[in-house]
């Protein structure tokens, strides 16, 4: 169990509040990172880090397909992004390349500066005094995560 | 007995699927456009595979940032085509030809009943001819790419049954408008849509707007039931919720800035304010019905000096269509500009990128946070009826 600083969003966070169109045309994957939620407020792409938690709300990720979106949030190094829910895309993609994804139907996490804490192996985050449990996964999609994504799951399964 | 959804799963699966199980399915088709196959074609590169699973069935369409923007788009293009060639992938369309979603409506490779996955959220827009369309990110299609298959959570069903007929005025936004005014924007999500209508018989350019749109309020996949389609749905029984709307009773939409959570009646919006540009086009907005509603709405009118109009067709057959019916003619004379078959400026990179505090009405379905370009331009999203009205005013 960790303690991680919060950055916490409200509900129907859109892909191109997470990552703006023009940033989308490259090659290269650790390009988007500097602008993440850029369109929200540019100074929060510098502070997110290993430390950081992102927090959303209802819908997170709603929008276009743009896997950029779950990149450049994978890339600032941010440990997993909790939400009450994610729109499908946004989750499939998060699953794919090994962002760390949970979903907590009920929390009431607000950003007052506090922390929260993680356990990834209990399936809940601890904020306060309140606990939240987070939805478990199916068997196939804990194998994906256990691979650290899609690709390592199919080149894994192919070496077997 | 089932729905239109779990049959067309049943066909794929070889038996009829139960609700929320986790399933692993054959791609009948596969869509990409020149933007996600940037990193489609990177994650393939990274898969320890060498070939496509089936040149035949994979569909490249160039529409998003074409003819290139800047020198960087057009070398990742070029890329793009080398790959194309490479696997010898035949359903090739090149910029021009058209938006991805409209050009599968057109050309005829898939078929009602076909599954089809697209590396674009509007994939579902192909539901107006009876595919069950996907979308899907790039690393989820590059497994596509090299196996042919991928994994769906059989999510519930719902039906929305549309009864009576529209009130002249009142077109397929509209109706898809007011319809996601009553049931929410997140309503669709982990949910498949089937649109209904009994009473009235929408056009193919209508079903695609309400399966479009259905995407924007979260839906997996959404369907136009046809009864000349091979699949249909049992029965109401056959569904998890049925939402019935009277056609009748519906007004007039549009949507305010930032999402189509701001949906509102034309007639609750009070205070008007200048509108700088005028957009006719998108998967949502750039059929031929929709030129010729808003060739229609501008007709013996003038433009409002301070404000430009940009039309752009859905696709190379719209172009042509509209322009034997004379409507380009009309929008070009008027004072409009006319760009070649694509995305345009929807995804805010060319043809129109909005600028700070730039007011655009758009037929397109977002209007996210700069979405067209500058964070400080607001967009709303209009039927092209109410974008002629815009376009004449100069007012929203």
């Amino acid at each position: 169990m960790t303690d991680y600083k919060l950055i916490t969003f409200g509900d129907n966070i859109d892909t191109d509040l997470i990552i703006s169109g023009k940033y989308l045309r490259s090659s290269d994957f650790d390009s988007w990172k500097d602008h993440v939620f850029e369109a929200i407020d540019p100074k929060i792409a510098p502070k997110l880090g290993p430390d950081h938690v992102i927090v959303g709300g209802h819908n997170f990720g709603c929008g276009s397909s743009r896997e950029q979106a779950t990149w450049a949030i994978k890339n600032t190094g941010v440990t997993a992004v909790i939400a009450k829910s994610f729109a499908r895309i946004f989750f499939r993609n998060a699953i794919n390349i090994g962002l760390k994804v949970f979903i907590a139907p009920n929390h009431k996490i607000k950003d007052d500066g506090g922390k929260i804490t993680l356990d990834e192996k209990g399936g809940r985050i601890i904020y306060g005094k309140k606990e939240y449990a987070f939805e478990p996964y199916p068997d196939f999609i804990n194998e994906i995560i256990r691979n650290g994504g899609l690709m390592n799951y199919f080149n894994n399964k192919k070496r077997a | 007995m089932a729905n239109i959804f779990y049959k067309i799963i049943a066909r794929n699966l070889g038996r009829v699927p139960k609700k929320n199980e986790y399933i692993e399915i054959d791609t009948d088709y596969a869509l990409v456009h020149d933007g996600t196959l940037v990193l489609t074609r990177l994650q393939f590169e990274k898969f320890n595979t060498k070939k496509v699973w089936d040149k035949d069935r994979i569909i490249v369409v160039f529409d998003h940032i074409v003819p290139a923007n800047n020198i960087k788009t057009a070398n990742l293009n070029n890329l793009s085509r080398e790959f194309v060639k490479k696997h010898k992938i035949k359903n090739f369309f090149e910029g021009g030809d058209g938006i991805c979603h409209q050009v599968v409506l057109e050309e005829g490779i898939t078929s009602p009943g076909d599954i089809l996955m697209g590396a674009d959220s509007h994939t579902g827009t192909a539901g107006a001819i009876g595919v069950m369309g996907i979308g899907i990110g790039a690393t989820d299609m590059a497994y596509i790419f090299a196996t042919g298959k991928t994994w769906l959570k059989v999510v519930p069903a719902v039906l929305i049954k549309y009864k009576g007929k529209p009130k002249p005025g009142v077109g397929s936004k509209d109706i898809i408008f007011a319809t996601i005014k009553k049931i929410g924007v997140d309503f669709g999500n982990y949910k498949f849509i089937s649109y209904q209508s009994k009473d009235h018989d929408f056009s193919m350019d209508d079903r695609a707007v309400f399966c479009n749109l259905s995407v924007e309020y979260g839906a997996k996949s959404a369907i136009y039931e046809d009864a000349k389609h091979p699949y249909h749905s049992d029965s109401d029984e056959d569904f998890d919720e049925v939402v019935e709307i009277d056609l009748a009773k519906i007004k007039p939409h549009l949507v305010e800035p930032y999402t189509l959570a701001d949906v509102k009646a034309v007639d609750e919006r009070k205070k008007k304010i200048p509108v700088d540009v005028v957009f006719v086009g998108t998967c949502a907005g750039g059929r031929l019905s929709d030129i010729e509603e808003f060739a229609k709405g501008i007709k013996g009118k003038v433009k409002n000096p301070g404000t430009r109009v940009i039309v752009g067709p859905a696709s190379k057959k719209v172009y042509k269509d509209a322009m034997k019916a004379g409507y380009f003619e009309k929008i070009i004379d008027f004072g409009g500009t006319v760009l070649s078959p694509g995305c345009g400026p929807c995804l805010g990179l060319h043809s129109g990128v909005l600028g700070d505090g730039e007011v655009c009405v758009s037929t397109g379905n977002r209007n996210f946070k700069g979405r067209m370009g500058s964070t400080e331009a607001k967009i709303f999203l209009t039927s092209p009826g109410l974008a002629a009205i815009s376009a004449v005013t100069g007012k929203i």
